[in-house]
């Protein structure tokens, strides 16, 4: 019972963190391409963006890291190659979600609008690793 | 006298943290080296090292991402970044690097 119950925390810690870093992705491109004279939206909404970041996104991805390790303890499942690679996938997603926070903060509203914008291979990258996670915690492969 | 602005709270909070993340990993791994091997190979009591490898390993994966977040808000470049790598891998080099982030925030503000 306490199984379906960690589970159940875990999946939600995950769907805020993978919600989180797909936002931080999206605000980055509305920064990217924002015209000169939406300084002051641009401000509110990174104020915004990064509110979310701190309060929800990253003790999300706190409680996903710390439920998922509890639920690998309790199946044993560490010695699994599936979830070896999974480790990976979420060790890479988790330095992308550090890497946009990262360059959320450097810029401000004033900043270059194009050197706000994530490169093409980070949205390429983070959606792989969901796309990853997502099949390996499913199927088990292995 | 002014009141310190939400961009210098937030970067003094951004200094705190990598200097946290810095000083936890240095500590946990001389934990684990010091205590927790000295107890499995002379003592033959591996329960440090069953308990600390684990810890010292999520603080070191949290001290990675510390550093990546850092690196990529430019608060370090890229080799500040390998001397904090470098220092997270040799006993005691994180709590030298700690207090070299210490100066350097302090140099900045």
């Amino acid at each position: 019972m306490i199984y379906l119950w960690l589970k159940a925390a875990h999946v939600a810690s995950v769907l805020l963190f993978v919600g989180g870093t797909l936002a931080l992705l999206l605000a980055g491109a509305a920064l990217g391409t924002r015209q000169p004279g939406d300084a002051e939206q641009a401000q509110s909404l990174r104020a915004m963006v990064r509110w979310w970041d701190a309060r929800i996104t990253a003790p999300a991805m706190i409680a996903a890291w710390a439920l998922g390790i509890w639920l690998a303890m309790s199946g044993d499942w560490f010695s699994n190659s599936w979830l070896q690679v999974k480790l990976l996938l979420v060790i890479l997603l988790s330095g992308l979600h550090g890497m946009l926070s990262g360059r959320l903060r450097r810029f401000d509203a004033l900043a270059s609008p194009a050197a706000a914008k994530p490169p093409m291979i980070v949205s390429f990258l983070t959606l792989g690793c969901v796309l990853g996670i997502s099949i390996l915690a499913v199927v088990k492969p292995g | 006298m002014t009141e310190p602005s939400r961009a210098d709270s937030w970067t003094s909070e951004c200094w705190g943290r990598l200097r946290f993340a810095v000083a936890l990993e240095g500590f946990t791994l001389i934990t684990l080296v010091l205590v927790g091997s000295t107890l499995k190979h002379f003592a033959d009591i591996p329960i440090a090292v069953q308990i600390m490898g684990p810890v010292h390993g999520l603080a070191f994966l949290f001290f990675l991402y510390v550093l990546v977040e850092a690196i990529s808000a430019r608060m370090i470049g890229g080799w500040a970044g390998l001397r904090l790598l470098i220092g997270a891998m040799i006993p005691f080099g994180g709590f030298v690097n700690e207090r070299w982030l210490a100066r350097k925030a302090k140099a900045i503000r």
